[in-house]
């Protein structure tokens, strides 16, 4: 994959169409939910994507391939989405309903209604988080970027992604316990 | 429930992937636009030539050379003005030498000049004391002949006669007035010698240079006339011109300071340039 993904790269590079259309139908999708997550609109985030794709041809020249392309183009979002919300003054958190509506959506991964449940309260947890904290979270778990890669998205050391991390896990933990108590 | 952060970070992994609206795929497809291709060839910036790689290099080395060839010339510049100033040094330190040279000749050549002259003078003052001796002894032998033509002219059939004794004092004269003509030409040439080698024009002119004022005047029987100067102001370099005459005994001393009396044919000759010489 990374392998073939390098000489679709390479490829596009040097002019080749179709190969620029393949790593698009191989990244858009993901591009895709993350703009969704973030901006909580079909429309915003079809936009985002498109903004996200025309800068990655215009700085395909420049990628060396020293990260995964896929860690390299989420950068590009990352800091196309940052764009969006400053110029939108957009600082609204995600809603519950939108989470409710995509658990319940289509064959779900949940093995019952309770874990189904926790999952809810749990994405709804993500978007009670600080904007960076979320944001990391989104790139690490949602999107499934290493540690690594979520660092070299986001332009950050490794260790403030883990710090992130261990916290975010630590306030889930700790709001799940408080929900349940009461 | 207690959760584990494993669980929630398993139920984070599980999150469902929001599904992608229709024809988006196919919009960001016919929005790719690719930058140009590259060819494998570098650009020509990116290979610069010769020329210009080896510029900066050649530049250094270029003024390095010019650096070279200005001292090179400078030195060698440099090099021939040094020997030519050590050449005119030493045609200026040869004509020093010849100068000194030449002008010490020179005065050697006149203290000869002087020196003869100067013992020309001193033997003509002995000669003028022995001619004073000679005169006392003559004022004797006068008494003594005035006497004895007293005794003859008492005695009968005697004729007085003092023709030698005459001849003898014009002899005396005409000795003192060359002497007097002797130094008045060496006071003039002495005189001139400091004046550009020119005489002077009167007497009084070069008085201090005369041994007394006494030899400016010829003391003859017939009276005392000073010494006439014909050619006053005359130069040097004419050694035959007559400088100044005494009229009564017709001796004349010449610019070179020879004194030459007039006897027989010769006379006193003006030249067509207005100098006075002797001629016959």
């Amino acid at each position: 994959m990374g392998d073939n993904t390098e000489e679709l790269c390479r490829r596009s590079q040097q002019g080749d169409t179709h190969a620029a259309s393949e790593l698009v139908t191989a990244h858009y999708e993901k591009i895709f939910a993350y703009f969704r997550r973030l901006s909580g609109s079909d429309a915003d985030a079809a936009d985002l994507t498109q903004k996200t794709f025309c800068k990655v041809w215009k700085a395909l020249d420049s990628y060396k391939g020293r990260a995964a392309f896929s860690t390299w183009v989420h950068g590009i979002a990352y800091h196309v989405y940052v764009d969006w919300r400053r110029l939108k003054n957009r600082f609204d958190p995600q809603s519950d309903e939108w989470w409710l509506t995509c658990v319940a959506d289509g064959p779900s991964p949940f093995e019952d209604a309770a874990e189904r449940e926790t999952a809810h309260q749990l994405y709804s947890l993500i978007e009670q988080l600080d904007e960076a904290t979320r944001e990391t979270i989104h790139l690490h778990y949602y999107q499934g970027l290493t540690i690594q890669e979520t660092a070299d998205a986001l332009e950050i050391a490794t260790s403030t992604v883990k710090y992130r991390v261990r916290s975010a896990i630590e306030f889930l933990k700790g709001r799940l316990t408080e929900a349940k108590q009461y | 429930m207690n959760m584990t952060p494993e669980q929630a970070e398993k139920l984070l992994r599980k999150a469902p992937r929001p599904l992608t609206p229709p024809g988006l795929l196919e919009t960001l497809k016919s929005q790719i636009d690719l930058p140009r291709p590259q060819s494998e060839e570098p650009r020509f910036y990116e290979r610069p030539s010769f020329f210009r790689r080896w510029l900066p290099a050649l530049s250094v080395a270029l003024w390095l050379v010019a650096c070279v060839v200005i001292l090179g010339v400078q030195s060698n510049l440099l090099i021939k003005l040094k020997a030519e100033n050590a050449a005119l040094r030493a045609a200026a330190e040869r004509t020093d030498a010849a100068n000194q040279d030449q002008s010490r000749l020179r005065r050697k050549d006149e203290l000869t000049r002087l020196r003869a002259d100067n013992d020309e003078v001193r033997k003509l003052r002995a000669e003028v004391s022995e001619l004073n001796e000679r005169l006392k002894q003559l004022e004797t032998l006068r008494a003594q002949n005035r006497r004895l033509l007293a005794e003859a002219s008492a005695a009968p059939g005697t004729s007085p006669t003092n023709d030698f004794i005459a001849t003898q004092a014009e002899t005396i004269e005409r000795t003192k007035c060359v002497n007097n003509l002797k130094q008045v030409g060496l006071g003039a040439r002495m005189w001139s010698n400091d004046h550009q080698d020119t005489m002077p024009q009167t007497f009084n002119e070069f008085k201090q240079y005369l041994h007394s004022d006494k030899v400016m005047f010829c003391r003859a029987s017939s009276g005392t006339v000073q010494y006439e100067i014909i050619s006053p102001g005359v130069g040097e370099e004419d050694p035959a011109v007559v400088y100044a005459v005494c009229p009564t005994h017709a001796i004349v001393v010449l610019v070179d300071g020879s004194v030459q009396q007039m006897r027989g044919d010769r006379k006193l000759v003006v030249r067509p340039d207005g100098k006075t010489v002797i001629g016959r």
